[in-house]
């Protein structure tokens, strides 16, 4: 058998002068001419983007396999990070709310009329008729102070103040102080106590007083701070067997709803 | 005229495979390092150029050339490592390798 010899003898010094005489042509001209390098990248670029982006996909098989270790930790430190972005974003979410709620305050000029304090409600009691809010001593809460919602609507007055925390009874619940109020536009005068459930009335309207359904409700600043908004005159009960009318009243603020609420220190 | 063919081929061949190696493989890369697939086929090319019919110095520099293009080294790098280290390969081959039919 004849052996065979892999590689071509000799005849190939003219061949290798052309390809470096090549090369140098082409060093020059791409090093002249960029838009030549331009165009392949123009002409490649839609397969390599495909390619490309089909590699990126396909990889993640090699990489579960190979880097299986390293992948688990960048998923435990994404998870870390998404926490703390969800909390992040909760925090931004609460600030809104808490912006909304002093803008509206602001814009009702609350902080010239009264010296307040904003406070967040942590929690209600079981019938609903009192609420607990964030402030307590500490912060210069005391008994007796008068708790409103940014638009100036009587939410209740504080009974009871803890440290850090201090309890709130809603005009709603069956304990709640009696308190003058005048009902607009005639200014009638009334009294209104809590009926529970989120419901409150004025009693002892004078029986020959007219007064409407949707006429505002106000304090006559006697208890409470004059001039704040308790409700709306919802319905009007004017019977012959009782000496005076009375009128359940439409409340201006959601007692199951409420987040957010100022207590007038003075 | 065989070889031409078998050439150009083979160059054909090569980019698209360039293409793959530069967009497709580069994800596959393991701690960094990545299969150089064009390198491989080149070497394999070059010691069997004579099997194959083709010219494996031309295939080198062209490849090289295809590197080059996407590569930020300076314009001839690839095209001259792939030139010498094809040289190199056919000289070893010329001296040391012969195999029988």
């Amino acid at each position: 058998m004849k052996p065979l010899k892999i590689g071509r003898p000799g005849g190939k010094k003219r061949k290798v002068v052309f390809l470096v005489l090549c090369l140098i042509s082409v060093f020059f001209v791409f090093n002249f001419f960029n838009s030549t390098a331009n165009s392949v990248y123009l002409f490649f670029s839609p397969t390599q983007k495909t390619l490309s982006d089909l590699g990126s996909e396909a990889s993640f098989l090699t990489k579960y396999f190979f880097q299986k270790e390293e992948i688990k930790k960048e998923i435990e430190r994404l998870k870390r990070e998404r926490n703390e972005l969800i909390s992040e974003i909760l925090s931004l979410k609460e600030r809104e709310r808490e912006n909304v709620f002093l803008r509206e305050a602001l814009d009702l000029e609350l902080e010239k009329e009264f010296n307040l304090i904003i406070a967040d409600v942590s929690s209600f009691d079981v019938t609903g008729g009192s609420l607990l809010i964030n402030k307590g001593s500490n912060d210069g809460i005391s008994e007796n102070m008068t708790v409103i919602t940014s638009k100036k609507v009587l939410v209740g007055q504080v009974v009871e103040v803890y440290d850090n925390f201090s309890r709130v009874i809603m005009i709603t619940h069956s304990q709640s102080p009696f308190f003058d109020v005048l009902i607009q536009p005639n200014m009638v005068q009334g009294v209104v106590r809590g009926k529970n459930g989120f419901k409150a009335e004025v009693d002892l309207i004078n029986k020959e007083e007219e007064i409407e359904k949707g006429k505002g409700i106000v304090t006559k600043g006697e208890v409470f701070p004059k001039n704040l908004f308790v409700g709306l005159v919802n319905e009007v009960v004017k019977t012959d067997a009782e000496p005076f009318q009375k009128a359940s009243i439409q409340l201006l603020f959601d007692p199951r709803k409420i987040e957010k609420v100022f207590i007038i220190k003075e | 005229m065989k070889s031409f063919l078998n050439t150009s081929l083979f160059l054909i061949l090569f980019l698209f495979l360039f293409l793959i190696q530069t967009s497709f493989i580069v994800h596959f890369n393991i701690s960094n390092y990545f299969f150089f697939l064009i390198v491989f086929l080149l070497f394999l090319v070059v010691f069997l150029e004579d099997l194959i019919k083709v010219n494996g110095l031309v295939i080198a520099v062209i490849s090289g050339l295809f590197c080059d293009f996407f590569s930020l080294n300076s314009m001839i790098f690839y095209t001259v490592i792939f030139f010498i280290t094809a040289l190199l390969i056919k000289v070893f081959l010329k001296k040391h390798v012969y195999l029988q039919r």
